[in-house]
C-alpha cells in the first residue's frame, strides 16, 4: 500500500508519471518501473478488479491499463475487467458481459466505475505471456499518452455499517444467545 | 465447545455422518484434487492423482476422521475425462468444484448422460447461478449441493445469511429456497472464506449462526484465506509454515462448530486429517462430559 495507491494489494509501483498500468492476471512479470506506473497479477473476478480499479482512480496519469498473461481459469479476472470497461455494470453491481464466476463489483460506487471506464482505454493482451510482446504494447501506450486525466480520484470503500461495541451484551453474534455454560439459541428466546 | 438449542440435522451419506451436535460426528475433511497448477499434464497424470485419493482414504480409516474428494473441473473440454477418473477411482459421494456456470450445466448433463449425479456433491450453488442453470438443476439434481454464503454486497455475517435465506438485495430468492425447489437431498452450507481485509472473521463468526438459523451441516474453507495472506510470500521458511497455517486454521471452524472442511490440496490429507483427529477427540471429550452428548461410535475420539 502507498499513499498513492490507498488500496492494499500485490502489485509493484513505478514511475506515477507513467500512463500504462499493467494487470498480469496469472503470471508474476517485472517491468521497467521508469515505464510503466503500477503492475502486478490480479486474480478475482470480484475483488481484484475493485482494488485495480482503486488504485488507478487515485492516479490520474495512468490512462492505459494492458490486460495480459494467463487468463484465471474459473474466475475468468481478465475477461470480466474487459466487459467492466467495455460495458459497464447493471444496477445491482453485476458487471454485464462477464463471463467470470462472481462477477460483482459492490464496495466501489457505480460513479468510481464509470470514471474509471472514461480514464483508461483497455489493452487487450489477454493469454499473451511474451514479456516482449507486452513491453512493445506499454511503448506504444507511452507514445500516445493523452496527458493527466484531471484530479486524483480517491475511490471510498462502501463499508457495511456493522460495527459493534466491545460493550455489547451478547458473544460471538448479535443474533446469538450465548450461555455462560456454552448453550447457543437465537437471541429472541432471552 | 458449544451446543444449539436448535436442532441440528445430521446426514448420512452412504455411511458418512455429516452435522448434528458439535462433537458427535467427525468433521469431513474434503481434499481437492486437480486445482490449477497440481500437476503439468493432469490427463496424462492420473495414477498420481489416484494415489493421492487412496492415501486420503487409508488415513481416514486410521483416524475415524471421515474424508471426501472435490475435484476441480474448470473447462468444458475436462468434463469427460474428469467425471470418469471420479467414478472409476471413488466409492460414495464425490465434490465437483465447478467455478463457472456454464461448465456446471454441461457436467449436469453429462452426469445425466452417464449416470452418477446422485453421488456428486455439487461445488456450487452460489450468487452466479444462472436462470439455465436453475432449470437444469430441477431436471438433472444432484445428490447434493454446497451452498455458499458469498454476499459481495454485504459481506458480513447477516449478508452472508441472507444469501442463503433469501438472496440478499442481490438475488429474488436464496440459494436454499433454490436448492429445495430443485429437490437437492443433501445441502451443505459453506460461509464463504474471504481474503483478509475482506471481513476474513465473518466467515468464522458466521459458523455457529448458520447452524443456529438453519440447522443444516456448515463448513468452509479458510486455507483460502492464508493464500490470502501476502506477507507469508516473503517469509523464508514459507513452505513449512504455510503448510502448519493451512492445517491449523481449520481448526478454528471446528471449534466454533463447523460439520465440513474443505482443507485444500488433496496433498495435505497427511496433516490434515491427523489434525483434526485431535481437534475432533478434544471436542467430543467435552461434548460428551459437558453435554452429555452420544459420541458416535465410528468416531477418534474412541478409535485413537
Amino acid at each position: 500500500m502507498s499513499e498513492l495507491y490507498p488500496w492494499p494489494g500485490n502489485y509493484e509501483i513505478g514511475d506515477h508519471r507513467s500512463p500504462v498500468a499493467v494487470v498480469t492476471l496469472s503470471n508474476d512479470f517485472d517491468f521497467d518501473p521508469k515505464e510503466v506506473a503500477i503492475w502486478g497479477p490480479m486474480k478475482t473476478e470480484n475483488l481484484g478488479i475493485e482494488k485495480v480499479v482503486a488504485n488507478v482512480l487515485s492516479n490520474p496519469n495512468i490512462r492505459f491499463i494492458v490486460i495480459c498473461g494467463e487468463e484465471i481459469r474459473g474466475h475468468r479476472s481478465g475477461q470480466t475487467i474487459m466487459a467492466l470497461i467495455e460495458n459497464g455494470l447493471e444496477e445491482n453491481g453485476r458487471i454485464k458481459g462477464s463471463q467470470g464466476a462472481v462477477p460483482y463489483i459492490e464496495n466501489v460506487s457505480h460513479e468510481a466505475v464509470a470514471r474509471f471506464r472514461e480514464q483508461v482505454e483497455v489493452v487487450d493482451l489477454l493469454n499473451v505471456t511474451s514479456k516482449e510482446k507486452i513491453e512493445e504494447a506499454i511503448k506504444r501506450c507511452i507514445d500516445r499518452d493523452p496527458g493527466s486525466f484531471g484530479e486524483p480520484y480517491t475511490a471510498v470503500k462502501i463499508e457495511t455499517e456493522d460495527k459493534t461495541a466491545f460493550e455489547a451484551d451478547f458473544a460471538l453474534h448479535s443474533s446469538l444467545k450465548v450461555s455462560p455454560w456454552g448453550k447457543i439459541s437465537s437471541m429472541e428466546e432471552r | 465447545m458449544f451446543s444449539f438449542t436448535q436442532e441440528q440435522r445430521t446426514y448420512d451419506m452412504e455411511g458418512v455422518k455429516v452435522g448434528g451436535q458439535p462433537g458427535i460426528h467427525p468433521t469431513l475433511m474434503v481434499g481437492t484434487i486437480f486445482y490449477e497448477g497440481q500437476f503439468e499434464d493432469p490427463e496424462s497424470e492420473q495414477e498420481k492423482a489416484a494415489e493421492l485419493i487412496r492415501k486420503q482414504d487409508e488415513l481416514s480409516r486410521m483416524t475415524s476422521v471421515p474424508s471426501m474428494v472435490d475435484i476441480f473441473i474448470y473447462e468444458k473440454e475436462e468434463i469427460e475425462w474428469k467425471v470418469d477418473f471420479a467414478l472409476e477411482h471413488i466409492d460414495g459421494y464425490f465434490s465437483l468444484d465447478m467455478p463457472e456456470s456454464e461448465v456446471r450445466v454441461k457436467v449436469l448433463d453429462h452426469l445425466e448422460e452417464i449416470g452418477g449425479l446422485d453421488r456428486v456433491i455439487y461445488n456450487s450453488l452460489n450468487l452466479g447461478v444462472t436462470e439455465e442453470e436453475i432449470e437444469e438443476l430441477k431436471e438433472n439434481t444432484p445428490g447434493g449441493a454446497v451452498l455458499l454464503g458469498y454476499n459481495p454486497q454485504k459481506n458480513n455475517t447477516q449478508g452472508r445469511v441472507d444469501m442463503i435465506k433469501d438472496g440478499g438485495a442481490l438475488m429474488d430468492q436464496g440459494l436454499l429456497p433454490l436448492a429445495r425447489e430443485a429437490d437437492i437431498r443433501y445441502t451443505l452450507l459453506d460461509t464463504a472464506a474471504t481474503p483478509f481485509g475482506e471481513k476474513a472473521c465473518e466467515t468464522l463468526r458466521a459458523i455457529p449462526v448458520f447452524k443456529n438459523e438453519f440447522g443444516l451441516p456448515v463448513g468452509c474453507s479458510l486455507h483460502n484465506t492464508v493464500e490470502s495472506w501476502k506477507w507469508l510470500n516473503g517469509y523464508e521458511d514459507k513452505e513449512r509454515v504455510f503448510e502448519t497455517l493451512d492445517t491449523s486454521i481449520d481448526n478454528l471452524p471446528v471449534l466454533l462448530g463447523a460439520d465440513f472442511i474443505y482443507y485444500g490440496p488433496i496433498e495435505n490429507s497427511a496433516l490434515a486429517l491427523p489434525n483434526m483427529a485431535m481437534v475432533n477427540k478434544l471436542i467430543a471429550e467435552g461434548a460428551e462430559d459437558y453435554f452429555g452428548a452420544q459420541i458416535s461410535e465410528d468416531h477418534p475420539y474412541r478409535s485413537l
